[in-house]
């Protein structure tokens, strides 16, 4: 059922970072080995994140997740994550099952296996995993009861590309579902004897289920086609609302989360301080599908983030949210919290504030004196395009910040912007270059001409990608050559002297739009470039277009079907069935106000 | 005499945590002195760092008996409850052996350690001498020969020892210097050669290399061996 240490050290030699897989750091929380055994009707489950260890460990929805498992008697929770490619050539060669991080324990022995759909782009990864782990890819392959396979997070509010392997999806908080959801496995564990005793077969535990609120399962519902590959019907007409946390403040924060052995992304105390966004920019799915806004009380947090920072010894701390800035009590938070004494000073971080001259001063209060990281989110050139967006963010804002930036001596900042928007203009590509011009010009007035030389503007271009249950997931994704004309256009009158510019490749934003607004084939898709080998496909080095072009092309599906394809707004949409608390109309309505300006 | 409260200890890095790299290890312990409310002191640099240091850094894969550590700490903690607020959170694979205060002015690890002792625990399970004590102790003398004559020997390896305790296993002791000097000198010590090039040696005359201990290190002093801490002399 596991794999013993000496089994283990023989796989890692040779093996790149062999730190991933030994586990053993500062926080574990899972039943021990002799417990494990001594009780045979404790839950196993184990929380999957589908990339490698590095990317995965920050993940705030895992050590959410497994505190809330282990703190529970009858339960345990392990971790796994993608073993990178040479362990995974070596698990193959040695024919060795993937296994958990603590006790080790090969994935097919669990009776709970949650995957963490963050992104599209970890999907292939997620089949990869299963087969790792000596489980059937496709649901209706797996024979036994369990392990039940199971995915959550942002990504699964379309669960239909995943829905083949599938046997039931969470969408929304998990908080509270993954306890009735591991109580009513427990209960038929017992029931029938560890799985063993066929009293009723799966179906019946699935049905259990399905009556817990946020629970997809796809075997239960049918969809109907018409002959152009759109949707039909989807029956039974009903609709799975996604579960939702009234009151953050009921959970308390994680104080004793795992702390990685190895160097990691994000290597910090990481705290959600709100949850969900009232922006309402358009293109942004999180904003919509974590709605309604919830703040955690500051003075609740503050002891919980001070205890947190003793326990795990870390000197950063991160305070998380989709737009800081909005968070009522801030100032109170940062202010208090910078009182902690550690040994060295502590690093706070705001990964998503939105900077505006009235918060500079808190900006300045963090970064105390380091000049690094000045981050600006316009996203569009043209006043014209961020009014279409919704992205409240004036040529003012941005400008007089820069002039507050450039006078208190930074001389690095970062811009983002996206191409192919919906109702782009020509006229908005250009007004990205003028913008970007405008800082400079900015810059030359305020920063020394001997000082010039060192300002360096990193501008950052993302391609546009229609997402579920956002304003614009009718809208048609720009096609590959068209924003390649416009990068090109841009990275040409950019001035290249003082600035860096970078973007995504399109290729990959096309498969993802693909995998975002898949209905049910995109499954078979899905497992196709799997076969072929597509796996890590966030890794810009591993991603393989023509791979996954062929998949597409070899299931007789095409991708322009769900990328350059304006949804006419009648057509039911593959992920209609579930509810996020955002009416259709509504996001129609947004749509319609988009278009008109 | 100096007014500053130095402490030099000694903490082992063993079983799971022999995969984690130098760098991890150094985060590990500054974690846990923050965990164990330890305050050490910092430099008046421009961006302050911790006043603490480590000595030589051990190749992945190797368990270590033998890593040093000096830090200065901003109270007066006496180097045994130094020792015991530390380990509390420490975990088993990773623990301060022995620890003690520096009085005077000493120069850093890395600066003065010279020499570092490893032991080769290398078993014969497999081989076509199995059982055989005679041809195990024949080969053992004939590859201790051809270490000694590899390229940069006597730049890297300041002593080879050999001894079997069983027929089956046996033990080969390697002082070698601790210094990595310039990319020609001590071939066999640069770090990432060190797992590959002995195995591939062994595979050689037929053995199979079953673990390699970081045992201790040494500084030498007038042809005598003293470790790290034997080198802080009482009052």
């Amino acid at each position: 059922m596991n794999l013993e240490f000496k089994e283990l050290e023989k796989l890692l030699t040779g093996i790149e970072k062999p730190g991933r897989y030994i586990n053993h750091e500062s926080g574990i929380k899972s039943k021990n080995k002799d417990f494990i055994e001594q009780h045979p009707d404790i839950v196993l489950s184990v929380l999957a994140f589908p990339d490698v260890y590095e990317v995965g460990m920050p993940n705030s929805g895992i050590q959410i997740l497994y505190q809330i498992i282990n703190k529970h008697s009858g339960f345990s929770a392990e971790r796994v994550y993608a073993p990178w490619m040479d362990f995974e050539a070596r698990l193959r060669k040695e024919k060795v099952k993937l296994f958990s991080l603590e006790n080790r324990i090969f994935l097919d022995c669990f009776d709970f296996i949650g995957f963490n759909a963050a992104h599209e782009m970890l999907y292939t990864n997620i089949l990869n995993m299963l087969n790792l782990g000596g489980i059937a890819v496709s649901s209706k392959d797996r024979k036994n009861i369990f392990p039940l396979v199971c995915a959550g997070g942002s990504a699964t509010v379309n669960p239909q590309p995943l829905s083949k392997f599938m046997d039931f999806f969470v969408v929304g908080d998990g908080e509270e579902t993954i306890v009735s959801l591991l109580e009513k496995i427990g209960y038929f564990k017992k029931m029938s004897g560890n799985g063993k005793v066929k009293i009723a077969g799966k179906e019946l535990l699935l049905k259990e289920i399905g009556k817990i609120d946020g629970v997809y399962v796809p075997a239960f519902f049918k969809v109907y086609f018409n002959t152009d590959s759109s949707i039909k019907e989807i029956k039974p007409d009903i609709k799975v609302k996604k579960a939702l946390i009234k009151d953050l403040n009921n959970y308390e924060i994680v104080m004793d989360p795992v702390v990685p052995n190895i160097q990691i992304v994000h290597d910090r105390f990481s705290v959600e301080i709100m949850r969900g966004c009232a922006r309402g920019c358009r293109f942004c799915q999180a904003g919509f599908v974590s709605r309604p806004v919830r703040q955690r009380n500051a003075k609740i947090l503050i002891n919980q983030c001070i205890k947190g920072l003793k326990n795990t010894g870390y000197d950063e701390i991160s305070f998380t949210s989709l737009s800081s800035a909005d968070y009522s009590q801030l100032e109170y938070l940062i202010t208090n919290i910078s009182n902690f004494k550690c040994s060295g000073s502590l690093s706070i971080s705001l990964p998503s504030l939105r900077l505006d001259s009235f918060n500079f001063e808190l900006a300045e209060l963090i970064l105390k004196g380091r000049k690094t990281g000045l981050t600006f989110a316009p996203e569009a050139g043209s006043q014209r395009l961020r009014d279409i967006i919704k992205k409240d963010i004036s040529q003012e804002d941005l400008l007089n910040c820069m002039e507050i930036a450039f006078s208190r001596g930074w001389d690095k900042v970062k811009l983002y912007f996206m191409i192919g928007l919906p109702f782009e203009e020509q006229e908005d590509i250009e007004a990205i270059i003028i913008l970007i011009n405008k800082v400079i010009d900015k810059a030359a007035k305020i920063i020394p001409g001997k000082k010039m030389g060192r300002l360096q503007i990193n501008v950052s271009i993302n391609a546009f990608c229609p997402k579920p249950f956002t304003p614009f997931q009718w809208a048609p994704q720009d096609d590959i050559t068209k924003l390649k004309d416009k990068f090109n256009y841009i990275s040409k009158k950019i001035p290249r002297r003082f600035v860096k510019l970078n973007w995504t490749s399109p290729e990959k934003s096309k498969i993802e739009c693909a995998l975002a607004r898949g209905n049910i084939f995109l499954g078979d898709v899905i497992e196709n470039a799997w076969k072929k080998g597509a796996k890590f496909d966030n890794w810009t080095d591993y991603f393989n277009f023509i791979l996954w072009m062929k998949a597409f092309e070899e299931e007789g599906h095409d991708i322009d079907f769900y990328t350059t394809r304006e949804i006419p707004p009648d057509e039911v949409l593959p992920w209609d069935m579930i509810d996020v608390g955002v009416k259709k109309e509504y996001l129609l309505k947004e749509y319609g106000m988009a278009k008109k300006l | 005499m100096i007014t500053e409260n130095i402490i030099r200890f000694k903490f082992h890095k063993r079983a799971e945590y022999k995969y984690l790299s130098h760098l991890d290890i150094i985060r590990l312990m500054t974690r846990a002195l923050a965990r164990s409310n330890t305050i050490v002191k910092y430099d008046k640099g421009f961006n302050p760092k911790p006043e603490i240091s480590f000595s030589n850094p051990t190749p992945l894969g190797v368990e270590s008996l033998a890593e040093y550590c000096d830090l200065i700490l901003e109270d007066d903690t006496s180097a045994n409850d130094f020792t015991g607020k530390i380990n509390i959170v420490l975990p088993e694979q990773m623990k301060i052996i022995s620890a003690k205060k520096v009085p005077y002015k000493v120069p850093s690890l890395m600066a003065d350690i010279d020499l570092v002792l490893y032991i080769f625990k290398i078993s014969t399970a497999g081989s076509k001498f199995y059982g055989n004590s005679i041809s195990v102790n024949e080969n053992a003398v004939k590859l201790k020969e051809r270490i000694e004559c590899e390229n940069g020997f006597s730049k890297s390896i300041f002593k080879i020892d050999q001894e079997c305790t069983n027929k089956n296993i046996l033990f080969l002791k390697i002082f070698g210097y601790a210094k990595i000097l310039k990319e020609v000198n001590n071939f066999i010590f640069k770090f990432n050669n060190f797992l590959s090039f002995f195995s591939e040696i062994l595979k050689e005359y037929d053995f199979v290399l079953d673990e390699v201990i970081k045992q201790e290190m040494y500084i030498l002093q007038n042809s005598f061996l003293e470790n790290p801490l034997e080198r802080i002399k009482d009052y």
